[in-house]
């Protein structure tokens, strides 16, 4: 019970769900007692026969009546030797929680039971099986998370998972395909990660449609980490996003995940679950093939927007090997002088940067998120060559770039291999052509 | 009978949970969006009848988004903002004139919905007062006591609806409703009528009330001794009212009387496509039949003036999609089916008392179960449903009444405290007499007392136009620029208003101009006042004199058509008055 102080001592005896009668203002109310979601002292949250909660300052609460809690049932499930074997792993996110309807607590949902039971058409696709790899929201994960991640689906894939489906949190889920891109090497099986942009709740949630064409992803011939979220605002269709090419472009649009640079793999209409290929440049599945994991990490890496006016202590207080520049443009940063006390501060901020590549890595991205960094064009991209500055003529994102340096590191102690790495493609993190799209 | 109300009032705020413009657009789309809904299973895995009901025929949803009436929160794509505050003052100030209790936290909750008149599956609500012994209703009859008042969200209105799916306009949705329920205190129609006028009356004086066609709905909870809790929504005229609460009296007394009659019966599904299959109507359709066993001449039977039994039944296919239902009691030579129906009698083997159904399209086995089910039902009496009101005073299925396993916790809008020192609504009386005060007609104070214009009018008097005058400009000349241009000045903004009354009282123009230049902002409302009244400027008395001369010139006219002749000429830039001093000298 999350009730404190003088109200928890009011409510001695009486459990959440029980039928209460709380005088209030000299008034009488009978209702549930619900749990309180938000933090304002004294007052207890009834819920009316009608349905309505409504929050009341208690004088005095009375039980009237105990709530009884019924067992859910459990459903039984067949498995069919014609399907695929798909495995669902839960990383969390709102796609794997549930809404208690009485008291609105949100809780993770995820037993096998309850995603069919949420979805029962990817029964229909696949022999589906479940379980729990961690509950948090995805903006509280870090690399550790991505590791044990990859390190689960190659346990499945071993064991003989004809797909793999990661249910996971959207803010940062293209860090996680990107870092499954690089880590899960020579992949014979679809891994595929998805999310839902709103409440499982409601009758609205693009989670069924996500989840049904994941699921569906994850039996098709794409062996690839892909993601795969609604195309548009309607429910027509979902597209599957190569790993290291997407990002979360929108806070809360069901499509807010767009791909950069390239087409989707390809697009699944809902609900025939027809799939139209969009791009033909991916490995064909192939259970025989033998998966490699590289899944080192070093956590010593920075992503960081150069922006107008930036101060020189930022660089200075990097306590770390590796730096990721989301620079300007092509791939600059403020470092010249023209001159004023303004401008002459920028001097600084190269003669940081120069400092931190006597030690590091640093790598040039684009904060345009779409194209390509070239540092050849102006004379401010030649003098950060010059200084040993990674990432020209590559169109990483940022997020991508980071990832793979995260990566890199972690499975390299040799700073001139990981160079090397970082200019290597390994999993479609970048394009040799910028195509006219 | 037993009798309760619920008074919807759409209010002139912005939407409730975003900045949008609270109306309803009747511009053309700018996109749709194409939506599919998941009736989800609570954590006890109850969904609620009424979700199943609209799960059992959920299609595909339609979304029209349109100008500035609608944004990416309508379209369920972005959370609700915070809750708009004059919405919820006008609430509260509502529910304290009532002397409700209003709670020390209010709870928005998600109302489940699934019909696909709400993009997010849910619909926003709140209680805002809950009745006390205070809170009642004077009627001639009795008091009616206030049960609760909440403050929600519209819904989308229905574009097209065909077996596919439905279309919904999304520029309602989402306009702020006050919601007023009573206790089943009501004993007569016309009671019901009085209440159901007071709370009208009572919301208009807040001032913020819409107004014009479907900006006030009631709904009516009927019951008669054996029958059930009938919900009837959806009509917009309250004079309605009396009549569709007998009528649905008298159809729940006919229903209470038939269960009496009826003895144990087993019905009959069958396909019978086959001998419809060359008529014009049924051609290349699955046609569904039902048969009810002795219920000959009971179809034709009239539950109250305006509804048979049979017409109740098909009501319940048509909640299916489907166009209706055909059966043995009718005149059959109507629908040119006298020897189709014949053969499937015979094919049969029904008796002479036996009555055939038959239902036709591609919905017709879901549509002949929705009927089977209701005919088992007659024995029951009257089921619990929510019905919609029809223009002919009697009402339509619609679905079953919702339970309470429908309402949970809306988690993106925090826990609102309610303001304490909410201003009270003034009362009817005060204001006449403030408005008598002002030398007002009994007919201006009748329409100005609950016009939402009453603080504009208030601010107006300022200026040196006196009051009868400025009333007259909201009230009386709005409705001559209708009759003679055909404008609905109601596009005119306050500001626009207080310029007009400024240039009035100035003496820059007169009274006479004032309906033509509130036409031509009608139709310019990128001209400011002072352009347009330019055009209508007072003529200064030379000018005034140089034209009356003209006229003079023409002879052997009397003063009244002198007057008429340079009226006509300089009419809206010269007073009356003027023109007869003028011609007066000049003659």
């Amino acid at each position: 019970m999350n009730y404190s102080g003088k109200i928890k001592k009011l409510l001695k005896g009486v459990k959440i769900g029980d039928l209460v009668e709380v005088t209030s203002h000299g008034q009488v109310f009978k209702g549930d007692l619900m749990p309180r979601a938000e933090a304002r002292k004294g007052i207890v949250v009834l819920k009316l026969s009608s349905g309505y909660n409504i929050g009341l300052k208690p004088d005095k609460v009375k039980r009237l009546k105990t709530l009884r809690t019924k067992k859910p049932k459990k459903l039984k499930i067949k498995t069919d030797p014609e399907k695929k074997n798909i495995v669902i792993l839960g990383a969390g996110g709102t796609i794997a929680s549930k809404i208690d309807y009485r008291t609105g607590a949100v809780k993770p949902a995820m037993t096998p039971e309850e995603i069919i039971q949420f979805t029962p058409t990817i029964h229909e696709l696949a022999n589906i099986k479940a379980r729990v790899l961690f509950q948090m929201l995805s903006e509280n994960m870090t690399p550790k998370q991505w590791s044990v991640i990859a390190e689960e689906v190659k346990k499945e894939i071993i064991k003989g998972a004809d797909g793999v489906v990661i249910m996971h949190g959207t803010d940062v889920m293209h860090y996680t395909s990107a870092y499954l891109s690089l880590a899960l090497q020579d992949l014979g099986v679809p891994v595929v990660l998805v999310g839902a942009q709103r409440s499982t709740d409601r009758a609205s949630c693009d989670s069924h449609i996500n989840l049904t064409c994941a699921v569906k992803a994850a039996c098709s011939d794409i062996a690839e980490v892909m993601i795969c979220m609604h195309e548009g605002l309607s429910d027509d269709s979902c597209v599957l996003h190569q790993g290291t090419r997407v990002r979360k472009c929108h806070t809360s649009r069901r499509d807010a995940f767009r791909s950069i640079g390239v087409l989707p793999f390809a697009r699944i209409y809902y609900p025939s679950l027809n799939l139209e290929l969009l791009r033909d440049d991916f490995a064909r599945r192939d259970e025989s093939r033998k998966l490699k994991l590289k899944n080192g990490f070093n956590e010593e890496v920075a992503l960081v927007k150069f922006f107008p006016g930036m101060k020189p202590e930022l660089i200075n207080s990097l306590k770390c090997k590796g730096l990721i520049i989301e620079g300007t443009g092509l791939g600059h940063i403020p470092m010249k002088s023209y001159g004023d006390k303004y401008t002459s501060k920028n001097l600084k901020v190269l003669a940081a940067l120069k400092k931190f590549l006597k030690t590091g890595i640093a790598v040039m991205t684009s904060q345009t998120i779409k194209g390509r960094v070239n540092m050849n064009v102006y004379e401010t991209g030649r003098d950060l060559l010059e200084l040993g500055v990674l990432g020209n003529l590559l169109d990483m994102t940022p997020e991508t770039a980071y990832v793979k340096l995260v990566w890199a590191l972690g499975n390299s102690k040799n700073l001139d291999e990981v160079k090397k790495l970082m200019h290597k493609n390994i999993a479609g993190e970048f394009t040799d052509r910028s195509e006219v799209l | 009978m037993k009798c309760g109300i619920e008074i919807h009032q759409r209010i002139c705020s912005r939407k409730l949970f975003c900045d949008c413009d609270a109306t309803f657009s009747d511009n053309p789309e700018l996109i749709t969006i194409n939506r599919l809904l998941h009736p989800a299973v609570g954590e006890t895995g109850e969904v609620d009848r009424a979700v199943a009901f609209e799960a059992s025929r959920s299609k595909v949803f339609t979304y029209e988004v349109k100008d500035n009436t609608s944004c990416l929160v309508e379209t369920d794509s972005e959370p609700p903002h915070e809750v708009n505050q004059e919405a919820l003052i006008t609430a509260l100030s509502v529910a304290k004139h009532l002397k409700m209790f209003i709670p020390d936290e209010l709870h928005v909750m998600r109302k489940t919905v699934i019909d696909g008149s709400n993009t997010g599956g849910f619909q926003r609500t709140m209680v805002v007062g809950l009745g006390t012994k205070d809170s009642v209703i004077p009627t001639s009859q009795g008091l009616v006591r206030v049960k609760d008042l909440e403050l929600e969200e519209e819904s989308a209105r229905i574009v097209s609806r065909n077996v596919k799916g439905t279309t919904y306009d999304l520029s309602g949705l989402g306009v702020p409703l006050i919601e007023i329920g009573t206790h089943p205190d009501i004993k007569t129609p016309e009671q019901a009528y009085e209440a159901a006028l007071y709370l009208g009356e009572l919301l208009r004086l807040t001032g913020m009330a819409q107004r014009g066609i479907g900006t006030i709905r009631q709904d009516v909870n009927v019951s008669v001794k054996g029958g059930a809790r009938v919900e009837i929504k959806g009509f917009q005229d309250l004079k309605d009212l009396p009549k569709l609460i007998r009528y649905e009296v008298e159809r729940q007394e006919s229903l209470v009387a038939l269960t009496k009659e009826l003895t144990g019966y087993k019905l009959r599904r069958v396909n019978v496509t086959e001998f419809f299959e060359k008529s014009k109507m049924f051609k290349n359709k699955l046609v569904m039949g039902l048969v009810l066993p002795g219920f000959k001449g009971l179809l034709a039977r009239k539950l109250n003036p305006a509804k048979t039994l049979g017409s109740e039944l098909a009501d319940y296919a048509r909640a299916y999609g489907v166009k209706g239902l055909i059966h043995t009691d009718e005149d059959l030579k109507k629908y040119g089916l006298v020897s189709e129906f014949t053969k499937a009698r015979n094919e049969l083997n029904l008796k002479p008392n036996d009555l055939l159904l038959v239902i036709g399209g591609e919905n017709a086995d879901e549509a002949v179960s929705a009927v089977e089910a209701r005919v088992y039902l007659l024995n029951d009496g009257v089921p619990e449903e929510t019905r919609i009101a029809s223009p002919n005073g009697t009402s339509v299925y619609a679905r079953p009444l919702p339970g309470g396993a429908r309402m949970y916790p809306e988690t993106d809008v925090p826990v609102i405290k309610p303001l304490t020192n909410i201003p009270a609504i003034e009362s009817k009386a005060s204001r006449v007499k403030e408005l008598k005060g002002y030398g007002l007609t009994k007919e201006l104070i009748k329409e100005l007392v609950l016009s939402p214009h009453l603080d504009l009018f208030r601010e107006l008097t300022k200026f040196k136009l006196k009051p009868i005058e400025v009333a007259r400009l909201l009230i009386t000349v709005p409705k001559d620029v209708k009759k003679r241009y055909g404008k609905d000045v109601s596009v005119l903004i306050d500001s626009q208003l207080i310029d007009l009354v400024k240039l009035l009282s100035e003496g820059v123009i007169t009274k006479d101009a004032v309906p033509q230049i509130m036409a031509e902002l009608c139709d310019s409302p990128e001209l400011g006042v002072a352009d347009v009244a330019g055009k209508y400027k007072q003529l200064s008395d030379p000018e005034l004199k140089k034209i009356i001369k003209k006229f003079l010139k023409k002879k052997d006219l009397n003063t009244k058509q002198y007057m008429g002749l340079v009226m006509k000429e300089v009419r809206g830039k010269a007073s009356g008055s003027r023109v007869a001093k003028l011609l007066g000298e000049l003659k």
